[in-house]
């Protein structure tokens, strides 16, 4: 089921939120020696989620809420087979022959409702799109693994609570947010699914083992039997005329309209003819109730396998750690202990810093911050970018930003690093230029916020300002970095050299 | 304080105007002496306009009004351009843009800073030296220019770092003066130095600022006469200082005596402590109670008063006090020998300053001891069939103690004097150099202060006004000499 890939993205959070407490070089270092040498991104990710999994013996929230989350699921699949079938059984065998089962009231409770409810929750998922907002479905998970996860937390004497683990991580819920809206878009079609199939399962029980009689009544004078019939073979066609099997017929049409005032079919032959009805209400509960349910089902687990492998690559503060892990394992040469720093030559030479991934970014000053053009190189490429345009931004004139984010609507996929000065207060001016970078491009355009304090490391207090700040903006694709102090290439002293 | 019958007929206003962080609100809290000013490292605190009026007495002097930084100063700008107004009708370009936004989401601060400018507030532009100069200030100079109003840059110098010569000729063009002013360490001087130049921005406010200029001048010296005459009724309670018990006719036992000695240095704790408080308060320092460091690491004078280390740091040397006493009994006996028309051959003095040298030498190791004095032998054979006696408690024998005590006033005062209002309640009380005062005293000025000391000593009962008088002049003109150091 889809929600281990939840799970990898609650646990990719939840690690992230963890390394806040620790020191920043111990766990670029433990990242560094997790995810190996010669890796591609996407390895890389898989060895670093793997490795802080083991670390943690599997102990992490992601794990435990699929773990509860399935649990659920199957709580809920297991309650739509016992609606389906309790409602198709309530249907059918109410029914005798002075009182047959109306065929329309059957395809009412156990097809009609299900397909409204299908259709409003594909409207709502694409409206959705265009409003954003959560996803109601997620809250009722939330609760519901809530309460499992204090019913399993007594059991296992856990020593955190799954349920607050999990509220804290929804803070940063605009990141998988994909993932989540797809796993959960995905899971609940199954219980409508399973509640078609156990509706269209009670009937073939039913027929086969019992005798069943249906009819069809109305009060409207304006149904006459013809416009249904006719609704039925359209219905129907796709099996009936590929394979001539489960067909309604007019004649079965005319002769089972039943008349409750005399007890009587419309026809003679009515009676006799009424088991007929079994099969293509069969199939039109699997056609109608089950493959819709299934094919979108199958829609969104795609999307979350999608997104799941993209998730590495997507993850704006995962991505630049990994790009950075790969890049200097792969400079650090065989034999050199582990924890040891890498040779600064290797470290300055931009070129070689990281081959993982050199998309193109642009790099913008902002109000005349900048990086020295080496350091910049060597910055751009930390986050597995190469610079592609170098700009400036935010001077006196206000018209002159305006323009460059008209600019930058025509590569509206590439990376922007906006170089800040550490002194200046991340004020609504710079707001307003970040909002404006991500109106001029794709929602998932990466931003990286580099504050820069000359030659000196930025201070932690004004990396919290700067990223307390920023955070107004909620987006889960800006992301907000010290500029590291360039590393100054000493030449090799001739006892070096030797 | 010698405060101005009349209020000055015009009020001159200042609103403080800047980018965000550049300590606009430090530098109203000096200016106007107000540490309730809330500071904070954090961007965007001021979001509204506040005003301070700097008075004294009822008097307003002058008036500063906080306000938010600048936002978005350049987009501000681009509209203000827009439809290229003339020079003459920038202003009402101005009042327009204020006008069009007040009610809006948008340039809530721009709003609301230039509101007390276009009222006709002059402006203090600051920007921090500290921080290299960028093109895009200009944008707030130029906004802050179409108003119209007299400007004054203050180069802010709180943090290290130098782009200060940048800063001036980057505003010269723009402001009729730009001054350097370090929020954080500026001295009386220089605040006075700063008003001064204020004068120089309207025609109309040179009276009422050089009237506001002199009464604060004399508010500076009643405070200092202020301090000394509450250094040295501190002096006086302290060092006359008993406390009264009843206990067994035969004497205290080690349980009592050492109750009754922590009663009585508790009492003269406390009594240092609201000495200090009303020093405090009279520089407008409210919220300095705090002590966040730990023993160690506070200055002296906020250290336990009967500590080790304040004892050996502050107060007279065995030898000053040695050299003190032996000269004062040396002038006791010299006076004795004098009475006699010299037949004593100078027998006096040598005893007097033998006597007073070792009755020092005795009590120098001697520290909190002796306290306990007990009643008369008169009274004792008195007492003698009662259940209980009286004792009383001091005054503290120790001859060093006053002058420690005296130490650690005028090192607090130094330390408040000279506190800008600016730096946070938590931040410590601070002295450059944490030593005696009293050590640096002449011989002969030792020698009166210690005479007034023994007198005290002495004569606890005794009506302390004349001593307290003769004190608080030594005690002004020690304060003075701090000042003049300063």
């Amino acid at each position: 089921m889809a929600f281990s890939q939840l799970g990898r993205a609650l646990d990719v959070e939840w690690f992230l939120k963890r390394d806040q407490s620790r020191p920043s070089a111990d766990v670029e270092d433990s990242h560094r020696r997790l995810i190996g040498s010669d890796r591609s991104l996407s390895s890389a990710f898989e060895a670093w989620l793997q490795g802080r999994r083991t670390e943690v013996q599997h102990q992490t929230l992601g794990t435990r809420v699929a773990e509860l989350l399935t649990g659920a699921h199957l709580l809920l699949i297991f309650a739509s087979l016992l609606a389906g079938s309790a409602t198709a059984e309530a249907l059918l065998l109410s029914g005798d022959p002075q009182n047959p089962t109306n065929v329309l009231n059957f395809l009412l409770a156990t097809l009609a409702w299900p397909f409204v409810f299908l259709s409003f929750s594909l409207l709502w998922i694409g409206v959705r799109g265009k409003v954003g907002g959560s996803i109601l479905l997620g809250e009722l998970y939330a609760t519901l693994v809530g309460v499992l996860a204090r019913v399993g937390q007594r059991a296992n004497q856990e020593n955190w609570s799954i349920a607050q683990e999990w509220r804290s991580v929804r803070r940063q819920h605009q990141r998988y947010r994909q993932v989540e809206f797809a796993t959960f878009a995905s899971a609940s079609q199954w219980y409508a699914l399973c509640f078609h199939l156990a509706a269209a399962l009670s009937l073939l029980r039913s027929a086969l083992f019992s005798d069943l009689t249906f009819a069809w009544s109305t009060t409207a004078q304006a149904l006459e039997w013809d416009m249904l019939a006719t609704f039925f073979a359209v219905s129907t066609a796709p099996w009936c005329q590929t394979t001539g099997w489960a067909c309604v017929s007019s004649e079965l049409v005319r002769a089972t309209e039943f008349v409750r005032f005399t007890g009587q079919y419309a026809e003679p032959n009515g009676a006799a003819l009424s088991g007929a009805w079994w099969s293509p209400l069969f199939l039109t509960l699997l056609a109608y109730g089950v493959l819709p349910r299934l094919a979108v089902a199958l829609f969104f687990a795609r999307r979350v396998a999608r997104y799941d492998r993209e998730l590495g690559e997507r993850h704006i503060e995962l991505r630049r750690r990994l790009v950075k892990g790969v890049s200097v394992n792969r400079q650090r040469a065989p034999g050199i202990p582990d924890g040891a720093a890498p040779a600064p030559e290797l470290l300055t030479a931009a070129g070689d810093v990281s081959s993982v991934t050199q998309g193109p970014c642009w790099l913008i000053g902002w109000r005349g911050a900048e990086l020295e053009p080496g350091h910049s190189e060597q910055q751009a490429a930390e986050f597995g970018y190469r610079i592609h345009r170098r700009v400036a931004a935010g001077s006196a004139e206000f018209e002159q930003d305006e323009a460059l984010l008209l600019e930058l609507r025509s590569s509206s996929s590439e990376p922007v690093l906006l170089v800040v000065d550490a002194w200046e207060a991340p004020d609504k001016a710079t707001r307003r230029f970040i909002r404006g970078i991500r109106q001029s491009g794709t929602p998932e355009r990466p931003i990286y916020v580099i504050v820069a304090s000359g030659m000196q490391a930025v201070s932690s207090e004004t990396l919290h300002t700067w990223r307390d700040r920023l955070a107004l903006l909620e987006d889960p694709f800006l992301s907000v970095q010290s500029a590291k102090p360039p590393v100054t290439i000493e030449p090799p002293t001739s006892e070096q050299r030797l | 304080m010698n405060s101005s019958s009349s209020a000055p007929p015009v009020v001159p206003v200042f609103a403080v105007v800047g980018r965000v962080n550049r300590g606009k609100s430090s530098i109203i809290a000096t200016l106007a002496e107000e540490d309730s000013i809330a500071i904070s490292p954090l961007p965007g605190t001021t979001r509204r306009c506040t005003s301070y009026d700097v008075e004294l007495h009822g008097t307003v002097l002058f008036r500063l009004v906080d306000t938010p930084g600048f936002e978005e100063a350049a987009r501000a700008l681009a509209w203000l351009k827009q439809g290229e107004p003339s020079a003459a009708q920038r202003k009402a370009r101005v009042r327009a843009f204020r006008d069009t936004f007040s009610n809006s989401p948008d340039f809530v601060e721009e709003c609301e800073l230039l509101t007390p400018i276009l009222q006709g507030a002059a402006i203090l532009y600051v920007v921090d030296g500290s921080t290299p100069f960028r093109e895009n200030i200009m944008a707030e100079v130029e906004v802050l220019r179409w108003t119209g109003q007299p400007r004054m840059a203050l180069v802010n110098r709180s943090a290290s770092g130098d782009y200060v010569s940048v800063w001036h000729d980057a505003l010269a063009p723009a402001f009729s003066v730009v001054r350097n002013f370090d929020a954080h360490a500026a001295s009386f001087r220089e605040r006075l130095r700063l008003l001064s130049l204020f004068c120089e921005l309207v025609d109309e406010w040179h009276s009422p600022l050089s009237q506001a200029i002199e009464l604060l001048k004399q508010e500076h010296e009643r405070r200092l006469e202020q301090s000394a005459e509450e250094i040295a009724a501190l002096l006086v309670a302290c060092a006359s200082h008993t406390v009264t018990v009843r206990g067994a006719p035969n004497g205290l036992d080690d349980r009592e005596r050492k109750a009754v000695e922590g009663e009585f240095l508790d009492a003269l704790r406390k009594r240092e402590a609201e000495e200090q408080r009303a020093v405090e308060r009279l520089y407008r320092h409210h919220r300095l109670n705090a002590k966040h460091d730990a023993e160690l690491e506070r200055p002296l004078f906020q250290r336990d008063l009967f500590s080790e280390r304040v004892w050996s740091s502050l107060g007279l040397t065995g030898k000053q006090l040695v050299a003190t006493y032996s000269l004062a009994g040396a002038t006791a006996g010299g006076t004795i020998d004098a009475m006699v028309g010299g037949a004593s051959l100078m027998a006096g003095a040598v005893i007097g300053a033998a006597v007073g040298g070792a009755a020092a030498l005795w009590q120098l190791g001697d520290r909190a001891l002796s306290v306990v004095a007990v009643d008369g032998i008169v009274d004792r054979v008195n007492a003698s069939g009662r259940k209980s006696v009286e004792y009383r408690v001091g005054p503290h024998q120790h001859l060093n103690f006053p002058f420690v005590l005296l130490d650690r006033a005028l090192l607090h005062h130094r330390a408040v004097r000279f506190r800008a209002h600016a730096l946070n309640a938590s931040t410590e009380l601070t002295v450059p150099k944490d030593d005696g005062p009293t050590r640096g005293l002449v011989a002969s000025e030792r020698q009166q202060l210690s005479k007034l000391f023994s007198k005290l000593r002495k004569s606890p009962d005794a009506d302390p006004a004349a001593t307290r008088q003769a004190l608080s002049a030594h005690v002004l003109r020690l304060l003075r000499r701090q000042e003049q150091a300063q």
